[in-house]
């Protein structure tokens, strides 16, 4: 049986925590859009004076000037959470780096905390 | 509408491990110069969602025996053990909850105490937080892809239980408290729990055959483990005498099979209700306009979809049609659909799983429709907001223009016709429907069925042009055997029932017979939903859905199964002749008929019986139909009466045909409606050919359609054609001394010969019956049936009559005329007795509780004054 923990721990279950880990930040990303916002960054957001205006030169003017107000809004917008989604993401890599590091390292925590014990270590 | 199972599903509890792509390991003895049998078929690619039933079914290997079929002392098998001792989410939970308490509890005498022996306090926490992951690891035991034994694709469930040298008979005892076990006794009725082990073989040896069997079953549903279903299913189909232990069941070894499919099935709804949803994340819609309009006049089915989720199965026929629809909407020009197809073949249901699938951004979609929306459109709901046709017109525009605006909506027009017809709750909206559907800017999908489409095309043909047409056909049996199964857990989780297997093939079966309003699965799936009414002790069964379609539809489909009824059946002769006289051999062919029926010895695809009754009038023809009706199908109001003398025009056929809107008495009408009936089609002789034409096919396949082409049963009603052809001929026969069966068939020649008769038409009755003239001693009995009549109406008064047996014989002498039979004796009876009768009532001479007398004196008295 230790045998069989000890194989699954430096195998299958450390490759399984890296899956995780990946589907963590995948997770992320999908939660803030991050593949469909790159794709449509310069689309007008929601489509706000996107529709074709006829009529004098002005109003066209206009219509084009709100029309790139709207893209230009969205950019900004959708750069936000695209920031936003890549830093979640980011950190639920390094959080899932950090557990992948100790990983191999839980089977000596009882070694280890005997050693730190013995040795007196004090915060 | 919830269409996520919120509960474990009743009777089943999935085994562990989602289905998903595995490894196919080979069953394969080891070492590999052990003798075995060859590798057994594979069926036709299944998906991966079980959603294909086995394409056939292979008979069971033969016994044999391979010390190397069943490693017990696999890695994979030993893990099994362990995991069956602590692989319990109760002890994840206690080690998680232990560990991460460890590991607290030190760090806090470190860090609060100060004490150095924190450390190996919190160090010990270590131990816990593996064992607990692996706990939780071993409770999914994946296929060996490297070993080819049975343990290596075998359910940690029964792997880890397992003995080494296991008898059937011990794998019956641990698959006895499995859901496989829970599975084929909640769903297929095998009980008791422990049945299975007295049937199955002790001998350790013939286990080899159930594993055999087991991995065919896994290899046949592409599934990556052998689940306990599956070792259940081996069990079963290895019994010396499988067919006559699942006989009494109604149940055959295909469906033992189909069962594997319909858990895996099950199992995989379970784990993609746990599986993470993708929506798209919160910049979804970004990209596309608000729609406030739409939201607030239209039904959003894509929110609905995603909201409540969707029971669905990729089935062959819907996934072509789904791929139809997303062809013609990604394509460029005239993006709009028209679903063409009766009412319940799933048009809406095709709708439904497209804004699934559009909402998933399925990857199987074009990138262009990612994310889109279908939203529906209800014309009441538009009606009640508008003021008059000007203001409707305009605030359909203006939903138009917002939906071509969002650039991510879908119209759907559910009962399309009611936006092209003016009526109550629809209202013709061509003039702005068309400019949009021709112009392509707006992809539109409407649904309605075959004839409305028809009929509104003729009307518009500019909608034909702007349409692409698919037709959604109904779905044929094992199609909606799948539909079911994948839609019992919302109605199981809804009416708190559980629905066996024998009530979805019942289901299937009495629907297509008597549900013709529908076409299949919307039928089949609305009959299983009316049985959870008739559920006994929580289970939905077969008699269940018998019950179900002999409420809703007034038809008797089981057999015959109470005392009282074996009773009428056996005794129909004689319950008939207390209606009428004489005429045995027409009786008793009759009788014979509606036994054969009711205990199920018949053609089920013709009518219960088909007679041609040939006579004089009044000799008890429809006297005879009359009391089939009322012995056999409970009342005289289950006789469809047609006159066909009303039927002697070429254009009559219309008429018979009606559909029920147009003509509630028509027969297909009358029919559809009371399936289980007498027709009696009254002097058949004077039909025009072409309402005798029409009639073949009834009395042949026990089919009719109606104008609308609507199928019409007429499986479960009794054919009685009457003729007086040829009267005249029968009572010189008798008259000459002859019986009826020394000359029925010369007679029948003669109809023919003298083209009364095409042989064709006479050929497809089961029997032409010849009725005889009745003699006058035989009239005495019927002057004594009217009499019984009489007294019953006077009942209600108390007052009885009798009269004398010499008056009797003067009614009939008066009477008597051979060329009437019975029907002059009726009229004697009104004129003799039932005056006497009256007249006596108005002088007080009967009094409630008298017995009025009437002696030969009265009525010579009464028939000399008239």
């Amino acid at each position: 049986m230790i045998v069989a923990l000890f194989s699954w721990w430096y195998g299958a279950g450390w490759a399984r925590a890296a899956g995780r880990v990946g589907g963590r930040m995948k997770a992320m990303l999908e939660a803030f859009s991050v593949a469909l916002l790159l794709r449509t960054l310069f689309d007008p957001f929601r489509q706000i004076s996107a529709g074709q205006v006829r009529g004098s030169f002005d109003a066209q003017l206009r219509a084009m000037g709100d029309r790139l107000f709207s893209r230009v809004f969205g950019a900004v917008v959708r750069s936000l959470f695209i920031f936003i989604g890549l830093v979640g993401a980011l950190l639920a890599g390094i959080i899932g780096l950090i557990e992948l590091i100790v990983w191999p390292v839980v089977p000596f925590f009882p070694i280890i905390g005997i050693v730190a014990a013995v040795m007196g270590l004090k915060p | 509408m919830n269409e996520q199972p919120q509960q474990p599903l009743p009777g089943v509890t999935p085994p562990t491990g989602g289905p998903g792509p595995q490894p196919q390991p080979q069953l394969q003895a080891q070492p590999a110069s052990a003798p075995l049998q060859a590798p057994m078929p594979m069926p036709a690619a299944p998906s991966p969602m079980y959603a294909q039933p086995p394409v056939s079914v292979g008979a069971p290997t033969p016994n044999q025996t391979s010390p190397q079929l069943f490693n017990y002392n696999s890695s994979r098998a030993q893990k099994a053990r362990m995991a069956h001792h602590f692989a319990h989410k109760e002890i994840h939970g206690m080690l998680l909850i232990g560990g991460w308490l460890v590991i607290v509890s030190g760090l806090a005498l470190v860090f609060g105490l100060g004490s150095s022996v924190g450390w190996a306090v919190a160090g010990l926490g270590g131990p816990f937080l593996m064992l607990a992951a692996w706990s939780k690891a071993l409770q999914t035991l994946p296929p060996d892809p490297r070993s080819q034994s049975i343990d290596a694709v075998l359910d940690a469930d029964v792997l880890g239980v397992v003995s080494e040298n296991c008898s059937p008979q011990q794998l019956a005892d641990i698959v006895s408290n499995l859901p496989g076990m829970n599975f084929y006794m909640a769903r297929f009725g095998i009980l008791p729990r422990d049945l299975l082990r007295s049937l199955v073989s002790n001998n350790p040896a013939d286990s080899a055959r159930v594993w055999h069997e087991a991995e065919r079953l896994r290899q046949l549903w592409n599934a990556p483990n052998i689940n306990s279903a599956m070792v259940v299913a081996a069990l079963i189909q290895t019994i010396p005498s499988v067919d006559q232990f699942l006989a009494p069941l109604h149940l055959g070894q295909d469906d033992i099979t189909a069962g594997v499919g319909w858990y895996l099935h099950l199992d995989y709804i379970v784990a993609e209700a746990h599986e993470r949803k993708k929506d798209g994340g919160i910049g979804r819609d970004w990209a596309f306009g608000y729609t406030p309009m739409l939201q607030h006049f239209g039904f959003n089915i894509s929110e609905h979809v995603g909201r409540e989720g969707l029971l669905q199965r990729d089935l062959t026929s819907r996934e072509a049609i789904a791929s139809q629809v997303v062809h013609l909407l990604a394509q460029g020009g005239r993006r709009n659909v028209a679903l063409v197809g009766a009412l319940g073949s799933g048009k809406t249901t095709v709708v439904h799983a497209l804004a699934k699938k559009l909402l998933e951004a399925d990857p199987s979609l074009p990138r262009a429709l990612h994310y889109w929306q279908i939203i529906s459109l209800d014309p009441s709901a538009l009606i009640s907001q508008a003021k008059g046709r000007g203001d409707l017109e305009g605030l359909v525009q203006h939903l138009f223009v917002e939906a071509i605006q969002a650039k991510n909506i879908i119209l759907f027009l559910d009962d399309a016709q009611l936006f092209f017809e003016d009526g109550n709750g629809s209202v013709n909206l061509s003039n702005v429907l068309m400019p949009v559907l021709e112009g392509g800017g707006l992809p539109l999908i409407l649904a309605m069925d075959e004839q409305r489409w028809l009929r509104i095309v003729q009307g518009n043909p500019a909608l034909a042009q702007s349409m692409n047409r698919i037709m959604v056909m109904p779905t044929d049996e094992r199609e909606t055997l799948l539909i079911m199964e994948n839609q019992l857990p919302l109605y199981e989780y809804q009416q708190k029932v559980t629905y066996t297997y024998q009530a979805l093939e019942a289901a299937y079966r009495l629907s297509s017979r008597y549900m013709s309003e529908q076409v299949m699965p919307g039928r089949a799936l609305k009959l299983l939903e009316t049985a959870a009414n008739y559920a006994m002790q929580g289970f939905v069964v077969e008699q269940s859905v018998e019950q179900a379609i002999e409420q809703t539809q007034g038809v008797k489909v089981g057999t015959a199964n109470t005392a009282h009824e074996r009773e009428t059946l056996l005794n129909l002769e004689q319950l008939i002749h207390e209606r009428m006289i004489n005429q045995v051999r027409a009786v008793q062919v009759v009788s014979d008929a509606l036994r054969r029926a009711r205990t199920g010895v018949r053609n089920a695809t013709r009518p219960i019986g088909t007679f041609l009754f040939l006579g004089p009038t009044g000799v008890g023809k429809t006297e005879l139909a009359k009391s089939v009706a009322a012995v056999f199908f409970g009342g005289e109001d289950h006789l469809v009466r047609i006159d066909l003398n009303e039927f002697s025009g070429p254009n009559d056929v219309q008429r018979l045909i009606a559909e029920a809107a147009q003509d509630q008495h028509s027969l297909t009408a009358q029919i559809a409606r009371n399936p289980f009936s007498v027709v009696l089609l009254d002097e058949i002789e004077k039909a025009h050919p072409n309402v005798l034409n029409t009639l073949l096919q009834l009395l042949d396949e026990g089919i009719l359609r109606d104008v609308t082409n609507r199928e019409v049963s007429f499986r479960d009603a009794v054919i009685i054609a009457t003729s007086n052809a040829g009267a005249d001929r029968i009572r010189a026969h008798i008259e000459a001394g002859q019986q009826l069966e020394q000359f029925e068939e010369e007679f029948t020649n003669e109809l023919i010969n003298a083209n009364v008769f095409r042989p064709e038409f006479l050929n497809r009755f089961d029997e032409i019956v010849l009725f005889r003239p009745l003699k006058p001693e035989e009239l005495l009995q019927v002057i004594d049936l009217i009499l019984k009549g009489v007294n019953k109406n006077l009942a209600s008064q108390k007052v009885s009559v009798m009269v004398d047996a010499d008056a009797k014989q003067l009614l009939v002498q008066h009477g008597y005329d051979p060329r009437l039979g019975a029907r002059p004796m009726r009229r004697m009876v009104q004129r003799a007795v039932e005056n006497i009768v009256a007249n006596r009532m108005l002088a007080g001479v009967a009094t409630p509780g008298s017995e009025i007398h009437i002696t030969l004196q009265d009525v010579q008295t009464i028939l000399t004054r008239s």
